[in-house]
């Protein structure tokens, strides 16, 4: 089971947290300047320390060569957001360390040779970036970084220079990013140096209406400043949806649109993704607020990361790209408990 | 402020996008961003999250308000697009347009060009937040008066920093200065490990060290670190 399909958490407005760290090696070029034979012998280096570790969690984690997957798989890993576009998309030597959940992950020639991340679906950010830190030391004990007094860790963008962390919360705000005041808001939330965005990108996927709250600086900011400042403004963020959602419907009001969406999942013969994404936000809003019970618990987000194209291939092991719309449906299907 | 789109309502909202390398201030009314969407929101916001499209050009803009400012830019601009990393060949062009450094060394080589503007678009010009434990001492890190390293070494460190200075005596086959360092990692591995007593050492090497009043300490050992 993966982190974020656990049947037991809520579905609440904080969704998932992500802490990521680069860091790059001193005595290489960064991966884009970095040819084959050096890649393939820094991978090496890094593996021969590596290969027998467990995550700070206990974990076992497994070694993956990213660039010697199918395109399907690699996909999948970047819907359920292990990797990035860049990594996704490598055909150079690349790898990818990952714990059986994959909760924990450390991408090796990426955009920079070393990416640890973590993700989870509570929003503890300290335990967080405890667990990345850790990992961070523990390379740091064979390999030394690049490093500047100045500008701190080096990294192959200027735009994470200095800490190398970026992190995140998703945030569930079907009714605060439909008002009015939602725009003024993440200006607002900008001045701070935190942006907001929409956590599946910019395909059908954001019907989802689920949102990641960020850290824009990486210099000028220690590392425990950027975790309190996201989750200062996460919080922020999550108070304004509660009173967007009271201000604007009433329970009832509520309460009918996540029926109604409950309706539309169980009964639709063929869901595109955008139709799922709307109507999972839609029932997530009900069982958050507990303004509608089900048979059984229910991770909408999880089922929300599954709905994604390649995700869903894997999973049903259908690949016939031409079935989705009714692969997707029956899916949703059968996870659907009982609405009592 | 009338907004920029309708030129009838008041304007509320204020988004501040990379355009050319340029910050560029747009104003509109809260029905207008409505009608816009997140779309046009969400755009600008994923050009400052995606790494593989940082923050539109963000060099490009550090690199541009830079030459406005004469007694900070001690290079024509002509001279500026010859520069390129010794190390891994990346030109100022290149990293201008790409957003993008090749190794550790292009941060000296372009570091400086940014200057202040780097202010600009991140919190400070001045990592403040975590050290690696080892390694870092390689790179220009002020020493304080006297030659000591900035930040006390933990024995753990010195022996990293040993070991590099033990390969780098290998790579260019000094030999005398490798079994100098060699010998002192082996003292500060008994150290940590408990070991005090000295007799791991050959014997005439430690009669030739020991100076008066020096007894039982290892030949130059400390005095070699710092
Ligand atoms: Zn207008
Ligand atoms: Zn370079």
């Amino acid at each position: 089971m993966n982190w974020y399909e656990d049947p037991n958490v809520g579905n609440e407005i904080f969704v998932a947290a992500r802490i990521r760290l680069t860091r790059n090696l001193r005595d290489y070029a960064f991966p884009n300047k970095l040819s084959n034979d050096d890649a393939e012998e820094l991978i090496a280096k890094l593996r021969d320390k590596m290969d027998g570790w467990k995550t700070p969690t206990g974990e076992t984690w497994s070694f993956l060569r990213l660039d010697r997957m199918s395109a399907l798989q690699k996909n999948a890993l970047r819907e359920h957001r292990v990797i990035n576009e860049t990594l996704s998309q490598r055909v150079r030597p690349s790898g990818l360390y990952m714990s059986a959940d994959e909760g924990v992950s450390v991408a090796l020639m990426g955009d920079d040779h070393i990416r640890i991340q973590v993700l989870s679906p509570e929003v503890t950010l300290d335990r967080l970036w405890n667990i990345c830190t850790k990992i961070d030391d523990a390379i740091n004990e064979h390999f030394n970084y690049a490093f500047h007094d100045r500008y701190g860790y080096l990294t192959a963008f200027p735009t994470n220079m200095g800490t190398g962390l970026r992190v995140s919360v998703i945030l569930h705000l079907p009714y605060l990013s439909a008002s009015p005041q939602f725009h003024k808001l993440v200006n607002e939330v900008a001045r701070f140096g935190v942006g907001v965005r929409n956590a599946f990108g910019e395909g059908e996927e954001k019907a989802g209406r689920l949102f990641e709250v960020y850290n824009q600086n990486t210099l000028g900011v220690s590392e425990e400043e950027i975790v309190a400042l996201v989750y200062r403004l996460a919080s922020h963020l999550a108070v304004n949806e509660k009173q967007a959602r009271e201000q604007r419907y009433t329970p009832v009001m509520r309460e009918d649109e996540a029926a109604k969406a409950y309706g539309r999942l169980k009964y639709a013969r063929l869901l595109s993704v955008r139709d799922a994404m709307a109507s999972l936000s839609s029932l997530r809003a009900g069982l958050g607020e507990e303004l509608i019970t089900l048979s059984g618990p229910l991770n909408v987000f999880g089922l929300m990361v599954n709905c994604c194209p390649a995700a869903l291939a894997l999973k049903t092991m259908n690949y016939n790209t031409d079935n989705l719309g009714a692969d997707r449906a029956e899916f949703v299907r059968a996870m659907l408990p009982e609405l009592l | 402020m009338l907004c920029e789109k309708c030129r009838a309502r008041e304007a509320v909202v204020k988004l501040i996008a990379l355009e050319n390398g340029q910050k560029v201030e747009h104003n509109f009314c809260a029905e207008c961003v409505q009608e816009m969407g997140m779309e046009a929101m969400n755009i600008m916001m994923d050009q400052m999250m995606d790494e593989s499209n940082p923050i539109g050009k963000l060099v490009a803009e550090m690199m541009g308000t830079m030459n406005l400012n004469s007694e900070q830019a001690p290079k024509a601009p002509e001279e500026l697009k010859n520069i390129i990393c010794p190390k891994c060949g990346t030109s100022y062009k290149e990293f201008v347009e790409a957003s993008r450094f090749g190794c550790a060394t292009c941060y000296d080589i372009f570091g400086p060009l940014m200057n202040e503007n780097v202010k600009n678009v991140q919190a400070g010009d001045r990592h403040t937040g975590k050290h690696p434990a080892y390694g870092w001492l390689n790179s220009d890190v002020p020493a304080q008066a006297g030659g000591a390293p900035a930040k006390a070494l933990t024995p753990k460190e010195e022996i990293r920093l040993l070991e590099n200075q033990l390969a780098d005596a290998v790579a260019v086959e000094d030999f005398e200065s490798a079994a100098k360092y060699r010998d002192q990692i082996r003292f500060l591995k008994n150290m940590e490990a408990g070991v005090t007593d000295l007799e791991f050492f050959p014997e005439g090497e430690e009669a030739a060290g020991t100076e008066p009043g020096t007894e039982g300490t290892a030949p130059g050992a400390e005095e070699d670190l710092l």
